[in-house]
């Protein structure tokens, strides 16, 4: 137990110091009068014999500090002594001080701000079981591009079947309900799941239980649409939320029946507070299911061409990706080869992480902003070394009395180096206070389809950050400074002597200077292709006008109202909003443009006998609507005529609307009115193809992305697409809000069962999907403008202190007769050479760094040459305005003061 | 230079330490005058040096030391080896045999051949 004496030695040296000093003392004095004694015992005089015993001892105290040495505790203790001398001095030059912790707070405070949301969204596992092992499993459609595609339950049972890779499969799908019992209905999600869907998260309930294998049953669907038959019951899983608004966290809940769409079912369990189903924005699936039930068909009944399920699947342990990849590779050409509709579209199955596919989308854009505010640290680290080499100079006077005391080289460097840390401490702390408040604004300001920014925080991962940030912050500042300031001769040759106005020999100052120039022009240059970018967004015409529109849903249970009744209501429904004071348009469609789902609603045409082969080749978006829905939505009609009330009725002839993309592709030059087109409806549990004739086309509209122009559509008369829920598109005279009240009313008239759902004025949606590039947009100047603001004040202080020390200098030039003017130009030329070199970097720079934010770049490409002179332009005046105070305050220098003093 | 020189003394002075109280304990003073008198004024370092190096070997657990009182009823800190201290003790004299035959040898062997 060496190490365990040896330990309580040093403890009891540290904590008993007066003990240690006082017996040390005791024993060398004892030593001194034996050998003193001892001198005396062989005849010496007494003095001499003391004189004798201390010249052989040696220097007392040496051998003290010595023993001191020996002790092992004097890293520790130094270092305490160091601490305590680094906040004497810092305190003493409190000015300083604060300037450096609070620009060391900007840049830590941002890179934390950051770093959390980065960490929470994109480095935190998902909140499952084994979550690294889960992959979506999405179906790709070739022909048509279409990706993120469901399956149909014989594509689901085939993988179960077939896969070798997969320990299991999950599917779930999205249904518009309608939740009942003994208290008023209320809309809301239901989530259809494979009874294996839970295990495979990985989700335990926090009452109850979830699926199993028995509560699948096997209903035939006719059952849903016959409103005489009744559905056999269910099983009902609520979430954490609902349970606590529609039943008061009630424990008894379990058991209790209630009626989902008229389904009677009964609850079996709540899941835990926050569980929802991690997936991507464009996978149009709602981000919170209120109740889960275990799919209600027979999953090997239906067709292929029939997608609708969602498949999750839970890799095996060791497995790849890669791996089930390659396996699903395989899997997708036994369906190509085996289903006549896999191969008309082209089938092919995409194996995605589930993670990656979660955050895919936000990831460029984080990355992106961890890289600017990165930047914004560096700048901050070089101010404040900058600020350090300046006191450095002032302490020369200091250094030198310590090193005249023995005080070693590296002893210095280390008290810097701990001031330096002191610094960064303190900088941190402040930045971890300014991230605290940072976070929340950007949370505020986060768009509503980020993912998973629900529950960011910071936690154990970002406070590490925070200490690694600030240690490498104070390594970035302190070193420099702290290596000038432990050689005093290097401080000697800083000093000007003479010379112009060139950079002179404060060239590491100049260098940082120049750094942060080019640091800021960058990102400068980001914020300003970013405005850009929303500017040229803005700018899209989507196809309609979302001034003055309020769109709402309404989704009939489809228990009740068949397809001839659901045409009925809806048309119903139309006038009487129609009716309404205020209101000058109404029309429906399927879905609402840039809400979600568009991708879905898509369906084959042909313009002749198309062969079974060369049906699904041709894919454009379907748009089951009501007519007044171009005249609501600002759409225009660019040739024939709109759909109409008639065209509903049972025994009207088949007609379509088309969009000019549609039209130009399939007559081009030609007038599209009066083609025939073959399409497809469902009818009875079936999909029919039949002939329509084109009654007007329409301009085109933008529907899954504002940046992209997406496909042709085809609108058709509800009538044909009976069981498609309708969004409701009302133009009003002036804000149509104050109509949701009245709507609502004539829809409870109508049917109290139903509720109006989503009820958001149009131009929310437009807002919305402008909504991410606007937060990286104010995010991104927000730290250029910090960075230029910090660069400013570096080129101020370099500027200053130059001026100060050519005092001398000036006065000469003055007594020498040079004007003002001069003064001026040469103290502006030396700041404006110093941008000029940043500036000369910093568009290097950009040019090589911005191909980095691209892909979140739309209508300007990343070198575009008026951003980068705009950004040079307004960067030189800034340089300008910074070098200015101090050039001005050059020419008042007295030339008789300047002279006399040095 | 000087760095490499006072090495090789420490690493002496440290077994000289250890065998002196391999005897007896003994306080620092009493260890001072052993060394000087056995090896006869050969090791005539400066005194002081020899209690660095005691609180070196009480730091690594080779000695120890306790207040106790010496015959002429004065208060003095004696040091006594620990069984690490011997064992130490006991591997130095070892090595250091092993050195001396070598550099005999070699010296020898030097003389013999020139």
């Amino acid at each position: 137990m060496k190490w365990l004496e040896s330990l309580r030695e040093r403890l009891a040296v540290l904590f008993h110091k007066k003990e240690f000093e006082s017996e040390m003392a005791e024993e060398l004095q004892f030593h001194i009068e034996q050998e003193t004694q001892r001198n005396i015992d062989r005849g010496m005089h007494p003095s001499e014999a003391r004189r004798e015993a201390l010249h052989s001892f040696g220097q007392v105290e040496k051998v003290k500090e010595e023993v001191r040495d020996e002790t092992g505790v004097r890293p520790l203790e130094d270092c305490v002594q160091d601490i305590r001398y680094g906040v004497r001095t810092l305190r003493r030059n409190l000015g300083f001080t604060v300037a450096a912790v609070i620009t060391l707070a900007l840049g830590i405070g941002a890179n934390t701000a950051i770093f959390t949301v980065v960490n929470s969204v994109l480095l935190r596992p998902l909140p499952y079981r084994d979550a690294d092992r889960l992959a979506m499993v999405w179906g790709h459609m070739a022909s048509t591009d279409v990706t993120k595609a469901p399956w149909s339950g014989l594509d689901y049972l085939d993988f179960k079947d077939r896969s070798r890779t997969f320990e299991d499969f999950a599917g779930t799908f999205a249904v518009n309900s309608t939740l009942s019992g003994d208290f008023e209905p209320e809309p809301i999600q239901l989530g259809w799941a494979t009874p294996s869907f839970f295990d495979l998260l990985g989700v335990d309930p926090l009452i109850g239980r979830t699926l199993k294998e028995s509560d699948f049953q096997n209903i035939d669907p006719e059952v849903f649409f016959d409103p005489e038959v009744e559905v056999p019951p269910s099983v009902a899983i609520l979430s954490q939320e609902l349970w606590g608004r529609r039943f008061g966290s009630d424990p008894s809940i379990i058991g209790r029946t209630v009626q989902v769409n008229g389904q009677p079912m009964e609850i079996i369990g709540v899941l835990p507070a926050g569980f929802k189903l991690y997936l991507p924005a464009d996978a149009s699936f709602p981000g919170v299911i209120d109740v889960w039930s275990v799919v209600p068909a027979n999953l090997s009944e239906g067709t292929r061409d029939q997608q609708w399920l969602t498949i999750v699947g839970k890799l095996k342990p060791g497995v790849t990706a890669a791996q089930a990849q390659s396996e699903m590779d395989g899997i997708a050409e036994q369906f190509r080869a085996e289903n006549q509709f896999h191969e008309n579209v082209g089938m092919e199955i995409d194996v995605v992480p589930m993670q990656s596919d979660v955050v895919g989308h936000a990831k460029p854009v984080l990355l992106a902003l961890l890289g600017a505010v990165g930047f914004v640290l560096l700048i901050a680290c070089a101010n404040v070394a900058n600020l350090l080499l300046v006191r450095g100079q002032v302490r020369q006077r200091e250094m030198a009395i310590r090193a005249a005391l023995g005080g070693g080289r590296g002893r210095i460097l280390r008290q810097m180096l701990t001031e330096s840390a002191i610094l960064a401490v303190l900088g941190g702390g402040a930045g971890l206070l300014l991230a605290f408040f940072g976070i929340d604004l950007l949370l505020a300001m986060r768009p509503e389809n980020q993912p998973r920014v629900d529950d960011v925080g910071i936690d154990g991962t970002v406070l590490a950050f925070v200490a690694g940030v600030s240690l490498l912050a104070a390594f970035l500042f302190g070193t420099l400074p702290a290596l000038q300031s432990s050689r005093p001769n290097l401080n000697e040759s800083l000093r000007e002597r003479g010379g112009g106005f060139g950079l002179g020999h404060h060239r590491m100052r100049n260098a940082l200077v120049v750094a942060e120039v080019a640091l800021s022009l960058v990102l400068l240059v980001g914020a300003g292709l970013m405005v850009r970018t929303f500017a040229e967004l803005s700018k899209v015409k989507p196809g309609f006008d979302p001034e003055n529109v309020l769109t709402l849903n309404v989704a009939l249970p489809f228990f009740k109202y068949g397809f001839e009744q659901s045409t009925d209501f809806h048309l119903r429904l139309s006038e009487r909003i129609k009716a309404l004071p205020g209101v000058e348009a109404v029309g429906a469609v399927t879905p609402l443009p840039l809400a979600g789902g568009g991708q879905f609603w898509f369906g084959p045409y042909a313009l002749n006998e198309a062969s079974d082969e060369e049906w699904s080749k041709n894919e454009v978006d379907y748009r089951p609507s009501l007519p007044g829905l171009f005249e609501a939505m600002g759409t225009r009609l660019l040739a024939g005529r709109e759909l109409e009330e008639a065209d509903n009725r049972a025994d009207a002839a088949p007609v379509v609307v088309v969009d000019e993309k549609l039209a130009e592709e399939a007559w081009p030059g030609k007038d599209a009115v009066g083609e025939q087109i073959m399409v497809m409806r469902p009818n009875q549990g079936e999909f029919q193809r039949y002939w329509a004739t084109v009654v007007g086309v329409v301009e085109h509209t933008r529907y899954d992305d504002i940046r992209q122009d997406g496909r042709g559509l085809i609108y058709f008369p509800h009538k044909d697409w009976g069981w498609a829920e309708q969004n409701y598109v009302i133009r009003a005279g002036v804000d149509p809000a104050g109509l949701a009240g009245p709507i609502r009313s004539l829809i409870r008239e109508l049917d109290p069962d139903i509720p109006a759902s989503r009820v958001r004025p149009m131009a929310e949606y437009v807002g919305d999907a402008l909504a991410s590039t606007r937060f990286a947009l104010i995010l991104f100047t927000v730290f250029a403008g910090t960075a230029l603001f910090l660069s400013a004040l570096g080129l101020y202080g370099v500027i200053s202190y130059s001026v100060r020390q050519r005092t001398r200098e000036i006065g000469v030039r003055m007594a020498f007769g040079a004007e003002r003017q001069r003064i001026v130009r040469l103290v502006l030329g030396q700041g404006l050479l110093l941008t000029g070199i940043g500036v000369g970097v910093g568009l290097v720079g950009a040019v090589l760094l911005t191909r980095v934010i691209s892909s979140l770049l739309f209508g300007v490409t990343p070198t575009d040459p008026i951003t980068y002179a705009t950004i040079t332009v307004i960067l030189a005046a800034v340089a300008l305005l910074a070098c200015y105070v101090p050039a001005e305050r050059a020419t008042r220098v007295d030339p008789l003061v300047a002279l006399r003093a040095e | 230079m000087a760095e490499a020189k006072s090495d090789l003394l420490q690493g002496t002075l440290d077994m000289l330490v250890l065998k002196t109280l391999a005897l007896e304990p003994m306080h620092g003073w009493g260890i001072s005058v052993r060394i000087r008198h056995i090896s006869e004024n050969v090791f005539d370092i400066n005194q002081g040096s020899l209690y660095p190096a005691l609180q070196r070997l009480r730091r690594k657990g080779w000695i120890k030391a306790e207040w106790q009182v010496t015959e002429n009823n004065r208060r003095a800190r004696y040091y006594r080896l620990t069984a690490a201290g011997r064992k130490r003790l006991n591997e130095e004299l070892k090595n250091w045999e092993r050195a001396s035959a070598a550099v005999n040898r070699i010296l020898r062997a030097a003389h013999a051949g020139g």
